[in-house]
C-alpha cells in the first residue's frame, strides 16, 4: 500500500516539467486539423475532374495509418489516444491520397502507407523525429516498387468525370481488379463531347480525335511531356490552353490548392517567407531554363500547375519537422527544392520528380542547419575578431 | 604493434585475448567459439563485415547459397593454413602472408566454380574475385587462427562461415520473395534436378516490390534482420529493465 502510494507521488512529481510554462495557443492537433480541413477544396477538384478513386484511397491509407500508430503505440508502451489523436498520421495519408494515382489498386496504396508510417515515421521516432518527409517516401517507394501499376493506374482529368468514375466503378477498380479503360474511355469520351460543344469545324475534330488517341493508349500529359523531352524536343510538344476541358482540371488544382494555402498561411501555420522564396525561385529558374533549352525545360505555367509543384510548395515543403530550423536556412531549403525540382523534372527518369526532389533536399536539411545556425554574439565572424 | 591491438580489439568485441590462448585448447570452448560466431558474434549481423557481397549477391536465395559456400569454404582453409603455419610467419609481414594464402585459394575457388557452374560464375560475376579482401575472412586470420592452434581455429572459421552464410541466405532468400515472388530461382544451376524441384513462387508478380532487389531494399532488410537478432538476443535483459520503468511519464 505505501508503495503504490509513494509510486503515486512519483508519478505526480515526475509529471511536472521545469519552467517556464508556456503554452501555445495552436496545439499539433489544431493545426493537423486545420491543414486537414484546408485540403477539402483539393479534394473536391480531385472528386470532380479524376472521379471517386481519392475516396477509396483516402481510406485505405487512413485505416493502414492509424491501425499501425496503434499498433506503434502499443509496442513502445505510449498512450494510443495521444499518438493517434494528434492527426498527424491522418494528414500523412490524405497527402498520400492526393499524390498517389486514384485508380490505384488497394494493395499498393497500402504498402506504401505501411512504410511511411512504419519504416519512414516510426523506427525514427514518431512524430517530430522523422527526417524524411513519410507521405513523400511512401509514394516514392511505390514509384520504385511498381513502376509499370503505379505508371497505368494514373487517370486522365476532364470536366464531371465523378459521372463515369462513381463510386461503385471506382470500388470495383480499386479492390476487385477490374480493368480501369472502360471509365477511362468514358472520362475521354466526356472530354471530346464537351470540347464538340464549343467548336464544331472539321479541323479542330481532328485534332480532337487525335488527341484521344493519345489519351487512349494511357499517357497522361506529363507522359507525354516526359517522352517528348527525352530527345530534347519538348519545344515541339503541342501548345494548349488550360481553360480547355482536357486541361481544365489542372487549373483547378492549382486554385483549389492556392486557397488551401491561403488558409494555412493566415493562420499562421505554414510560414509565408518560404513559400515566397519557393515560387520566386522555381519561376526564375524555371524561366531562365526554359528560354535556354526550350528543348528540355518546360515553361512556367506547365510547371507550376502540372503536377505535385503546388502541393509541395503549400503543404509538404512546410512541414515543420523535415525542412530546415533556422529561418535563413528554411530560403535555403526552399531555393534548393525548386531548383532540384525543375532540374530533375528536365533529366529524371520518372514522370513526376517531386517526391524525389523533396526527399533529396529533406536529406539536406541538416547540413543546411549547421552551415546557417545562427553566430552567437562576440564570435568570430568571417574571418574578422 | 598497437595498431594490431586495436584490430583484435574492434573484431573481438568483449573478449580478453588471454583467455582466448588459456582454455583455447579444451573441446568445450571451441563449441562455445563456434556458436559464437554464428550468433551472438555473427558476422553478418553483429560485426557487420563483408557488406559489399551480403548487400550486392543477396538479389536471390540461389546466389546467396553459391557466394555463402564459396566463402565459408574459404574461410575454413584459410584458417587451417594460417594456424598450422602461425609459427613460421614473421609478425611484421603476416597480413601479406595471409592474403597471398587467402588469393591462392580464392583462385581456386574461383576456377572450380567457373568450370562446374558457369551460370552461378556469371551471376556472382566480380564478387566471387573480391573474397580475397573480404573482411570477415581477413579478420578471422587475424584476430583467431594467427593466436590459436589448429583444430580451435578450425571451429571458429566454421562457425563463422556457416553464420555468415545463413545471413545470406535468408537476406537472399527474403529479397527474392519480396522483389520477384519465387525462391530458389535457378537452383537447377546449383543442385541440378533436386534444384530443379525446390524452385516455387511464392508471390504473384503483380504483387511484388522491385525494391526489395534494388540496393535500398538491401539495406531495409538488412537492418531489420539486426534488429531482429537484438531484440531475440537482448528480451530476457529488456523485459528485466522494462519491468523498473515508472509507466506515469512515459506519455
Amino acid at each position: 500500500m505505501n508503495i503504490s502510494q509513494s509510486q503515486g507521488r512519483v508519478k505526480q512529481l515526475l509529471g511536472l516539467e521545469t519552467a517556464p510554462h508556456l503554452k501555445a495557443r495552436m496545439t499539433t492537433q489544431w493545426i493537423m486539423l486545420i491543414v486537414l480541413l484546408s485540403l477539402i477544396p483539393a479534394v473536391g477538384v480531385e472528386i470532380y475532374y479524376f472521379g471517386f478513386g481519392i475516396i477509396f484511397q483516402f481510406l485505405n491509407c487512413t485505416i493502414t495509418a492509424v491501425v499501425l500508430e496503434a499498433l506503434v503505440s502499443l509496442l513502445r508502451h505510449q498512450k494510443i489516444s495521444r499518438n493517434v489523436g494528434d492527426l498527424s498520421a491522418i494528414v500523412t495519408s490524405l497527402i498520400l491520397a492526393l499524390t498517389l494515382p486514384p485508380m490505384l489498386p488497394c494493395y499498393y496504396s497500402v504498402v506504401a502507407t505501411v512504410f511511411a508510417i512504419l519504416i519512414v515515421k516510426a523506427i525514427f521516432g514518431g512524430l517530430g523525429q522523422n527526417i524524411f518527409n513519410p507521405a513523400m517516401a511512401g509514394f516514392v517507394f511505390i514509384m520504385i516498387s511498381c513502376p509499370g501499376i503505379v505508371g497505368s493506374s494514373y487517370v486522365s482529368p476532364a470536366p464531371q468525370a465523378y459521372k463515369a468514375a462513381t463510386l461503385t466503378e471506382s470500388y470495383s477498380i480499386i479492390y476487385r481488379g477490374a480493368s480501369k479503360e472502360l471509365v477511362q474511355n468514358q472520362i475521354d469520351a466526356m472530354t471530346i463531347s464537351d470540347d464538340n460543344q464549343e467548336s464544331n469545324d472539321a479541323l479542330t475534330m481532328a485534332t480532337k480525335l487525335l488527341d484521344k488517341v493519345d489519351v487512349m493508349s494511357g499517357a497522361t500529359y506529363l507522359d507525354a511531356i516526359k517522352s517528348y523531352r527525352k530527345q530534347g524536343e519538348l519545344n515541339r510538344l503541342d501548345g494548349h490552353e488550360f481553360t480547355s476541358a482536357k486541361y481544365q482540371a489542372y487549373l483547378a488544382l492549382f486554385i483549389a490548392y492556392c486557397i488551401g494555402g491561403i488558409v494555412l498561411m493566415s493562420f499562421r501555420i505554414i510560414i509565408i517567407r518560404m513559400v515566397v522564396a519557393f515560387f520566386a525561385a522555381f519561376v526564375l529558374i524555371q524561366f531562365v531554363m526554359h528560354n535556354l533549352y526550350p528543348g528540355y525545360f518546360m515553361s512556367v505555367t506547365d510547371g507550376l500547375l502540372i503536377g505535385g509543384t503546388m502541393i509541395c510548395a503549400f503543404y509538404i515543403m512546410t512541414d515543420p519537422v523535415t525542412n530546415a530550423g533556422t529561418s535563413k536556412g528554411r530560403i535555403y531549403f526552399a531555393v534548393l527544392l525548386a531548383f532540384l525540382i525543375v532540374f530533375l523534372r528536365a533529366f529524371g527518369s520518372y514522370n513526376d520528380t517531386v517526391a524525389f526532389a523533396v526527399m533529396l533536399s529533406n536529406a539536406c536539411a541538416p547540413l543546411i542547419d549547421v552551415l546557417t545556425k545562427r553566430r552567437a554574439y562576440g564570435i568570430k565572424y568571417r574571418g574578422k575578431h | 604493434m598497437s595498431e594490431t591491438n586495436k584490430e583484435i580489439k574492434y573484431t573481438e568485441g568483449t573478449k580478453k585475448p588471454c583467455d582466448m590462448n588459456k582454455n583455447g585448447n579444451d573441446f568445450k570452448s571451441m563449441l562455445k567459439d563456434f556458436f559464437k560466431g554464428l550468433w551472438s558474434n555473427n558476422p553478418g549481423l553483429c560485426q557487420l563485415l563483408g557488406l559489399c557481397p551480403l548487400l550486392a549477391v543477396t538479389t536471390s536465395a540461389c546466389s546467396a547459397i553459391g557466394l555463402g559456400i564459396a566463402t565459408l569454404l574459404v574461410l575454413t582453409l584459410s584458417s587451417l593454413i594460417i594456424s598450422a603455419i602461425r609459427k613460421l610467419i614473421f609478425k611484421e609481414i603476416r597480413i601479406p602472408v595471409y592474403v597471398l594464402f587467402i588469393a591462392t585459394l580464392v583462385t581456386a575457388v574461383k576456377f572450380y566454380v567457373e568450370a562446374y557452374f558457369p551460370e552461378l560464375y556469371a551471376q556472382l560475376g566480380i564478387y566471387l574475385a573480391l573474397i580475397v579482401t573480404n573482411c570477415i575472412i581477413m579478420g578471422r586470420a587475424e584476430a583467431y587462427a594467427g593466436k590459436n592452434s589448429i583444430l580451435p581455429s578450425l571451429f571458429d572459421a566454421l562457425g563463422n562461415g556457416i553464420g555468415f552464410f545463413i545471413v545470406l541466405f535468408v537476406l537472399g532468400a527474403i529479397r527474392e520473395i519480396l522483389g520477384q515472388g519465387t525462391l530458389f530461382a535457378g537452383a537447377y544451376y546449383l543442385f541440378g534436378d533436386f534444384g530443379k524441384s525446390l524452385e516455387c513462387t511464392i508471390i504473384s508478380a503483380d504483387y511484388t516490390l522491385m525494391v526489395a532487389i534494388l540496393p535500398p531494399g538491401g539495406f531495409f532488410i538488412m537492418a531489420f534482420l539486426v534488429a531482429l537478432k537484438n531484440y531475440i538476443q537482448d528480451f530476457k535483459r529488456n523485459k528485466y529493465e522494462n519491468s523498473f520503468k515508472i509507466k506515469s511519464i512515459q506519455n
